[in-house]
């Protein structure tokens, strides 16, 4: 499985001016044309939703994580249906992922992927030089990702 | 306390992988069905959550948007 992080999603849907955007796009047109699994942890899923709450209709909200389910194949990890609690982690580890010189943000991230899906092949982010070394998985950019593959 | 994935056969529920559990243990399981590959949601509705009403948003770029840093790719 290929973790995805939220500056992809949201470079793909709302930020098509980027200058990443044509290699972003590639790379999930070539991920869904390989049928590679793909998940989001939970925490990057409600970053999306944050972001794309301003420009959405109140009651289509809560329809933002099924529909990125939808749209681009992908399971929310840890499953929100069977962990609701957000982010099951704790002050002292949060903190102690912090001293990796993290954001809290990305803390969140790197501790969820730690602890619910360790087992992951790699997570695509825009923000790979920072999640470098103080992620349990590799971590890539979708530009270099996407490098790696034959064409 | 732990879980297991279960398949239902019809009849019982079967450990999809072993259980380090004696013979006779009482257990409880609770139902619960695992993300499915197709989500009840037509990729058309899909489509239309996810662009939006077209309302702009009011960050110029994603890391302002996640305000993260931007980092050279």
């Amino acid at each position: 499985m290929i973790l995805l992080d939220a500056d992809v999603v949201l470079i793909d849907r709302k930020y098509r001016s980027d200058t990443r955007y044509p290699v972003n796009r590639a790379t999930l047109a070539r991920l869904e044309a390989d049928t590679v699994p793909l998940g989001m942890v939970a925490h990057a899923v409600l970053e999306v939703v944050g972001v794309m709450s301003p420009g959405t209709a109140v009651k289509d909200i809560p329809g933002i994580p099924v529909a990125l389910q939808t749209v681009y194949g992908l399971k929310i990890i840890p499953d929100p249906v069977l962990e609701p609690d957000y982010a099951r982690t704790t002050f002292d580890h949060l903190i102690r992922q912090m001293t990796t010189k993290m954001s809290l943000g990305d803390a969140v991230q790197a501790v969820q992927i730690a602890d619910f899906k360790p087992d992951a092949d790699l997570l695509l982010t825009w923000n790979a030089k920072h999640f470098i070394g103080k992620v349990v998985i590799p971590v890539l950019t979708p530009a270099e990702w996407l490098a790696q593959q034959v064409p | 306390m732990s879980t297991i994935d279960v398949v239902f056969d019809g009849r019982v529920f079967v450990p999809a992988t072993p259980v380090d559990l004696p013979a006779g243990t009482k257990t409880v399981v609770v139902v619960y069905t695992h993300q499915s590959d197709r989500p009840a949601m037509t990729k058309a509705e899909a489509e239309r959550i996810l662009n939006g009403d077209g309302t702009p948003l009011p960050w110029t770029t994603v890391e302002e948007a996640l305000e993260r840093p931007r980092f050279q790719a």
